[in-house]
């Protein structure tokens, strides 16, 4: 039956469980530590070349390659993280956008490594042994086992002591430095953490389009990713993820209108901010909170 | 209307969201291509082109008596919005035959998806040559070009720059660009000398620092590969800087929007290898391309004409199979003979077909074409 | 090396700085007194670009006349903005703003494209072919206006912020806006004058500037990025600093274009904002809106 539901559909389901990965490496940045990095289409393309030019030019295999790319994306946040995370919230933006753009410029120049601007096509799709991920519903079944891993993962950091201790250092600097919290410690936790998410779905991007190029390094990623953390709740668990699923049909959705589409989406997209500015998954959960209130008002 | 009606209009409707619209009597063409992002003003032009041809179709009966149609989805010329734009133009518009995207990245991210999808798709504008590399005889048999790559206009432009001794480059950073630059240098090799390399982004306006360069350089040539745009805003700094030196290889002279421009008399010796110009007086050409410029206020770009002839050549394809299945009208595109405004369009192994060339050269004030050069 | 090359790339620099620093003022403004980040900076400026093209080939305006009526209209949509994304979100997450403004911009870039088309558009200014030669060096009529424009905003508005009241309250909602409605400043005027400055100076600068090159929707996304530049280096907030940090931004890519290739012009204003952020975080100049 899964055979003849619309490949389209199962397309945008694939990357619905992609996007859920990258929303949880920005989400722990921003919602947890409070910290807007627009560095997540780096670690997303550090992941993919890693893992695209492992299986390419080496033949690995995929679980190795994509244990390489969450080493990398780990890796990478650390490395940018020591010097950007000690500078103010603002600077930070500015840091990790300026550096995901110089390796935009990186990967496009260093030819004889990337292929640059021709980008690298045929990409394997992804293959353990000798069982491979073939077609659109086998890669949508794989993404929502990775996505739930994901989730389980993030939801097992943020619950746990150095979760609270970020959010504790979002809250009240000051106060959690008095506590004890290292506070350099715990944002370069969490920058890897981001690091090696966004990698992931870097890999599982790359392995499923089978084209990537420099492009990807581009900011369009980042500006999706900030509407689905913010408009699906930032700093909650499951509103970027609700965001990440929303906010990737709602385009394509919107193709029904092809000239209208980008205005259409422009002006919805204000509509949320203004009315929704908590995010979807606080608007959502509010009439219980009323409700459980109004039971203890009485 | 009763409950159960209703009910069962939300039940197809939803699955016909689902499962793919239900096929209708129209037969369609489908093309992802640049609505919005830098390139939307060739976005623009492949609707334009698709307008026309979809219009004279219909105006002669349609295909096999029925009517035909297009749909256009915006990919801003990204290869994930490319593929996202065709897999829903495939399965939910459920177009018979796919067009290719403007931009090559693009274009060959779409080439999985056709062949998975089993559906033809005829690229009529992207150049890049890896594109007829991995298409026909021994790779995916389900894609067609009908225009030229970069390694046949790459021979014509070399073999037209074989007198100069130092050349400058500038070019966009994308896969064509460095392409086209690549192919330049090996042809000529040692015979001429690379003065200077410049790769910028597609939307960078400001080219001072390198027209700079070239002042006090004073290379044999220029040779440019950009599209319109950005070409354009090279020209106009040119003029300002006052050099002289010709600009070789695609600069886009043969835009409507640079005819003031070319009048001036400052661009003399530039010339410009191209797969099609507006201006090109022939009786096929004026046929298509004075309606077009009565209707849209403009000239058509190469891209126009590019989806114009591939929806053209989709249909006669779609006519000579008698019917819509794929594999016919596969097959029957691989027997294309098909009289196309510039000569016959016929397919070889690789599904690429040598369609004439047109070498152009600024003469007196404007461009003409110097010759029609065979593309094989 | 040519000395007559590098006097030209220098002059070039020089120049197109002056041109980054006058775009890059509104955007100063805005996130020096309201704290806001304006991703709409861009296609305020390609909205005034279109509307002066709108006003000379509809109305048949001349390029001056034409200047200053856009000028007047772009001020309204400067009002505009603070009515719908500035005042919202005034006491909210600066997420907020950047998503909101993000939105502006992405309406603003497909009406243009839907009522104007995609087409690349031109402006003629009677600057355009003057050249002066000074010596070896060319300078460029329409890029001298810029020069001379982006001075004298400058100086005009540091008079403003500095000699009259509505200037002085404008650098005391920058310094606390808690404290101006203490001392009886309504944040809410503050906004709505600063965002009507903004948008006043972002169009000014695209009237200079935007008949230098062909007019398209897409023109603003880069003119955002370079404003981001220049500010930070500048000193985010500083105003003063904004226009010199965009003469070296100009210079140095003018040389790292010229002398390296267009490559390392691209990756020079990155280099530097890193540079900046990690050796002197508050820019150049400092953190305030000094004048």
């Amino acid at each position: 039956m899964i055979n003849s539901v619309s490949p389209y559909l199962l397309h945008i389901g694939v990357m619905a469980g992609i996007y859920v990965l990258l929303v949880l490496s920005l989400n722990l940045m921003l919602g947890y530590c409070g910290l807007l990095s627009l560095a997540t289409p780096a670690f997303v393309g550090l992941g993919a070349y890693a893992s695209a030019l492992l299986t390419l030019r080496l033949g690995c295999d995929s679980s190795l390659t994509l244990v390489a790319a969450l080493v990398l994306g780990a890796a990478s946040g650390v490395i940018l993280g020591i010097p950007s995370l000690r500078l103010s919230r603002h600077s930070f933006v500015i840091v990790t956008l300026s550096a995901t753009l110089l390796l935009q410029l990186v990967a496009s120049n260093w030819v004889d490594l990337t292929r640059g601007a021709l980008g690298l096509a045929d990409i394997p799709s992804l293959r353990f042994g000798s069982f491979r991920i073939d077609g659109k519903p086998a890669w949508l079944a794989t993404m929502v086992v990775v996505a739930a891993l994901g989730i389980g993962v993030f939801w097992t950091i943020v619950s746990s002591r150095l979760g609270r201790a970020m959010v504790a250092v979002r809250d009240n600097e000051p106060l959690a430095v008095a506590t004890g919290i290292d506070v350099m410690k715990i944002r370069l936790f969490a920058f890897a953490c981001s690091g090696a998410f966004a990698a992931l779905g870097g890999a599982c991007y790359a392995h499923y389009l089978s084209f990537i190029d420099p492009g990807l390094f581009g900011f369009s990623i980042s500006e999706a990713l900030l509407v689905m953390v913010i408009l699906g709740g930032s700093g909650t668990l499951w509103g970027p993820v609700l965001g990440a699923i929303v906010f990737t049909v709602l385009p394509e959705a919107l193709r029904m209108a092809p000239e209208l589409r980008s205005l259409l989406y422009g002006v919805l997209l204000l509509g949320f901010v203004l009315f929704m500015p908590e995010g979807l998954a606080r608007c959502l959960s509010r009439p219980v909170n009323r409700a459980a209130s109004a039971e203890a008002g009485q | 209307m009763t409950r159960f009606n209703i009910l069962r209009m939300l039940a197809a409707t939803l699955a016909a969201l689902v499962f793919g619209a239900a096929s209708a009597q129209e037969i369609k063409i489908g093309f992802p291509g640049p609505v919005t992002g830098p390139a939307s003003f060739l976005g623009q032009h492949m609707k334009w082109g698709a307008e026309q041809a979809v219009d004279e179709i219909n105006k002669r009966g349609g295909v096999l008596g029925r009517k035909l149609s297009f749909v256009m989805q915006d990919s801003v010329c990204r290869p994930a919005d490319s593929v996202a734009a065709a897999e829903k133009l495939l399965s939910q518009d459920k177009v018979d035959v796919l067009l290719g995207d403007l931009c090559s990245g693009a274009t060959l991210a779409l080439m999985p998806v056709v062949e998975k999808a089993g559906k033809p798709m005829i690229v009529s504008i992207s150049t890049l040559p890896e594109i007829t590399a991995k298409a026909g005889v021994g790779g995916n048999k389900w894609v067609f070009r009908t225009v030229a790559n970069d390694l046949m206009l790459g021979a014509v432009i070399a073999r037209q720059a074989a007198g100069y001794k130092t050349i400058s480059v500038l070019a966009e950073d994308t896969d064509y660009g460095r392409t086209a630059v690549k192919l330049l240098k090996e042809r000529l090799g040692a015979a001429a000398t690379f003065v200077s390399e410049d790769y910028v982004k597609p939307s960078e306006t400001d080219f001072l620092p390198m027209l700079t360069k070239y002042r006090s350089t004073k290379p044999d040539a220029i040779a440019v590969y950009m599209l319109d745009q950005q070409g354009m805003n090279v020209m106009k700094q040119y003029l300002q800087f006052g050099l002289t030196m010709p600009l070789i290889g695609r600069p886009p002279l043969v835009s409507p929007l640079v005819t003031d421009m070319l009048a001036s008399g400052k661009f003399n010796t530039s010339w410009t290898v191209y797969p099609y110009y507006d201006q090109y007086r022939s009786a096929e050409n004026d046929a298509f391309a004075k309606p077009f410029t009565e209707k849209n206020k403009q000239g058509p770009h190469y891209v126009a004409f590019g989806i114009y002839e591939g929806v053209m050549i989709a249909a006669d394809a779609i006519k000579r199979a008698g019917s819509t299945d794929a594999n016919a009208v596969r097959e029957a595109l691989v027997k294309s003979n098909y009289k196309g405004i510039l000569g016959p369009i016929a397919f070889d192994a690789n599904q690429q077909s040598h369609n004439n060339l047109m070498l152009m050269t600024v003469n007196n004030g404007s461009l003409v074409v110097k010759e029609l050069v065979s593309g094989k | 090396m040519d000395a007559s090359l590098l006097l030209q790339l220098g002059a070039n620099g020089l120049s197109v700085g002056l041109g980054y620093g006058l775009a890059a003022i509104g955007l100063a403004l805005v996130f020096g007194i309201l704290g806001q980040v304006n991703f709409a900076h861009g296609e305020i400026y390609m909205l005034a670009a279109f509307v002066l093209w709108w006003l000379v080939k509809w109305f048949g305006l001349s390029y001056g006349a034409g200047f200053a009526l856009m000028l007047l209209l772009m001020a309204g949509v400067g009002l505009l903005m603070a009515e719908a994304v500035f005042l919202p979100t005034l006491n909210r997450s600066f997420e907020s703003v950047i998503l909101a403004s993000l939105a502006v911009s992405i309406i603003l870039q497909n009406a243009v494209r839907l009522v104007f088309g995609a087409t690349p558009q031109r402006i003629a200014t009677p600057l355009e072919s003057v050249n002066l030669e000074l010596g070896s060096v060319l300078l460029f009529g329409q890029r001298l206006m810029v020069a001379a424009m982006a001075i004298a905003s400058m100086l005009m508005l540091s008079a403003f912020l500095r000699k009259t009241e509505t200037g002085r309250a404008m650098r005391a909602m920058a310094q606390s806006k808690e404290a101006c409605q203490m001392v009886g400043i309504d944040p809410r005027r503050i906004t709505r004058i600063t965002a009507m400055m903004g948008a006043a100076l972002c169009a000014l600068a695209a009237g200079a500037m935007a008949p230098m090159f062909d007019l398209y929707p897409n023109m603003g996304t880069d003119i955002v990025f370079k404003s981001f530049a220049v500010v930070i280096i500048g000193g985010m907030g500083n105003v003063a600093g904004a226009a010199l940090a965009g003469v070296l931004l100009g210079v140095a890519e003018s040389y790292a274009g010229g002398l390296l290739g267009a490559v390392f012009r691209d990756g020079i204003g990155f280099a530097l904002m890193i540079a900046m952020l990690l050796l002197r975080p508050q820019g150049l100049f400092g953190k305030s809106v000094r004048v």
